[in-house]
């Protein structure tokens, strides 16, 4: 390694003296990839609406509203059009194409 | 430790009322020093949808006071402090406050959000009442001010992804939290409200039926900018038919130590019924109440209006709420006007219209004395509704008792104009004789009045 990396080596110091990362937060992170990959993929063929991605995804409707809700605020998903009660959500071009 | 900081007036909170009394102060010449506990300045205002009785919307009058704030030549801001102490000392005050770090480099930060977007971590966002996300490095609203990111280091996995997206380098991991002193001649306690606690009353089931919500809850969802973009119920996206509003559920209750009437409940659940049918035009709106409280100018024809557009004001006491398979709520109702007939009625999203409880207990840092409801009390309830127990400090809006915001705003200008005589034309007056001086020696008679009334309560 070369010494240029000055700034994150106070952030590894600022890992140390906080005692590292929590298990529980590394969980959450790993949860919380499973599941935006899961929805993609359920999202992949075109708009649902949140029972219908939960029922594809394996999570909960909670679980599967607050994932969409953050990928629409990060620009990954975006509302579509309405069905009954509910919304349909769909992968943004962006996102579809990559 | 830092140089101490100069100042005429600390003020303690940038909610709307501690915004209000800076500007008042600063606009009269003297030099503020405003201390805000969150990362941002805007305080509870900031978070709301639309104002009763004129459906201002919040954020569009709460703006720009924190921008006038911000941009104040005789106000400094600080966000994201905690206040230590502050004791008498002198003619004035020292108070200790200290930076908690950002781990963002405040004068670098261009509030461009590479940070967050690279950020890899989401976890609940405080601001939309845990409904929408945010990143461990975060900007805290779109309308925050200032536009500084901070890093939740409790949520970072230290990955480094918010160095490499920084394009001014402001990341630094380096920051401790500094200790900074303050010199202030006087003190504007504007410390605020909390709500009565979601879950607060167990047989409501608030905190753990996802769909009975907290009415700053429902703020957000209203909120053009809110979570979810729309009116939706947590559990499951959809679009609700029906949604109740229990009163009272969080005040007027011996039971959780809150027995006063918390006086904005009635009004905001009002408010939020007539924007809610104009969100939901098919939706049946029930709001179960006690009694109806419109105590200011306009609310009483609010509430007519309110009930001329179809809103269902049943008078009724809830006993409790049953959660259904999917997140369908049943609530147990007492129907007061119908010889206490119970009937179990269905629906589909429940907010509860939470008291208003101090929101910090200044006895923490300052040697101020408490009301039994443990609002900041004030020796001269009816005369000088802002004074407090301790010469020079005076304080404003909700850390002295419920109220909405135009009563905040008054008292906070009324704090400002007693902390304005309390400390006699400021320094900029006195240098600038030309354009104050004839102001100056007009107000001096009724100045000298009510300045002496000041002087006698506080025995100085």
């Amino acid at each position: 390694m070369t010494t240029t990396e000055k700034p994150k080596s106070k952030m590894l110091q600022l890992k140390e003296l906080r005692g590292g990362t929590p298990q529980a937060l590394l969980d959450s992170v790993r949860e919380h990839n499973a599941a935006r990959a899961a929805i993609k993929k359920a999202l992949a063929g075109g708009p649902r609406t949140v029972p219908e991605v939960a029922a594809a995804a394996g999570l909960t409707p909670r679980e599967t509203l607050w994932m969409l809700t953050a990928m629409r605020k990060y620009g990954s998903v975006a509302e579509d059009t309405q069905d009954g009660s509910y919304m349909r959500y769909a992968l943004t071009t962006k996102e579809a194409r990559a | 430790m830092d140089a101490p900081v100069e100042t005429d007036v600390l003020v303690i909170g940038s909610g709307i009322a501690g915004l209000q009394s800076a500007l008042d102060l600063a606009d009269r010449g003297f030099k503020v020093l405003v201390a805000e506990r969150e990362a941002s300045t805007g305080g509870k205002m900031i978070a709301l949808s639309k104002v009763f009785p004129t459906m201002d919307c919040a954020s569009c009058i709460t703006t720009p006071r924190m921008s006038a704030v911000a941009h104040h030549d005789n106000i400094t801001t600080w966000t994201y402090v905690d206040v230590e102490s502050i004791v008498p000392a002198g003619d004035g005050f020292v108070a200790t406050i200290t930076q908690k770090p950002r781990y963002v480099d405040e004068g670098l930060c261009i509030g461009c959000r590479l940070c967050e977007y690279a950020c890899p971590v989401e976890v609940p966002h405080e601001f939309e009442g845990g409904m929408g996300a945010r990143r461990a490095a975060y900007i805290p609203f779109g309308t925050a001010i200032p536009q500084t990111a901070l890093i939740d280091i409790d949520a970072c996995v230290y990955c480094g992804k918010c160095e490499k997206a920084c394009p001014t380098d402001a990341i630094d991991f380096a920051q401790v939290p500094r200790t900074l002193t303050v010199n202030a001649h006087s003190v504007v306690l504007a410390t605020g409200y909390r709500t009565t606690p979601v879950d607060a009353k167990k047989e409501y089931r608030g905190g753990s039926a996802t769909n009975v919500i907290g009415a700053l809850d429902m703020e957000r969802l209203l909120a053009p900018n809110g979570p979810y973009g729309r009116v939706l119920r947590p559990s499951d996206g959809k679009i609700p038919d029906s949604v109740a509003y229990i009163q009272c559920a969080g005040s007027r209750d011996e039971t959780l130590g809150v027995p006063y009437c918390s006086r904005v409940c009635c009004m905001y659940a009002i408010k939020q019924a007539m924007l809610l049918s104009g969100a939901l035009p098919m939706a049946d709106i029930t709001i179960y109440y006690m009694d109806i409280r419109t105590f200011g100018k306009g609310y009483e024809q609010f509430y007519q209006t309110a009930r001329s557009m179809g809103i269902n004001f049943v008078k009724a006491k809830v006993a409790r709420i049953d959660e259904q398979a999917e997140g369908d709520l049943t609530l147990r109702v007492e129907m007061i006007e119908e010889d206490g007939r119970v009937v179990d009625a269905p629906h589909d999203l429940v907010v509860l219209s939470v008291g208003m409880q101090p929101g910090d207990d200044p006895r923490r840092f300052i040697n101020v004395d408490l009301d039994l409801d443990k609002f900041i009390a004030t020796p001269e309830p009816k005369l000088d509704a802002t004074l407090t127990s301790l010469p020079g400090v005076v304080a404003a809006g909700t850390a002295l008792g419920p109220k909405d915001i135009v009563d905040t705003v008054v008292e906070a200008s009324a704090a400002a104009t007693k902390v304005a005589l309390y400390l006699g034309p400021p320094a900029l007056a006195l240098a600038d004789q030309t354009n104050l001086h004839v102001e100056v020696r007009e107000l001096s008679a009724a100045e000298a009045v009510m300045a002496a009334g000041l002087t006698e309560v506080h025995g100085a």
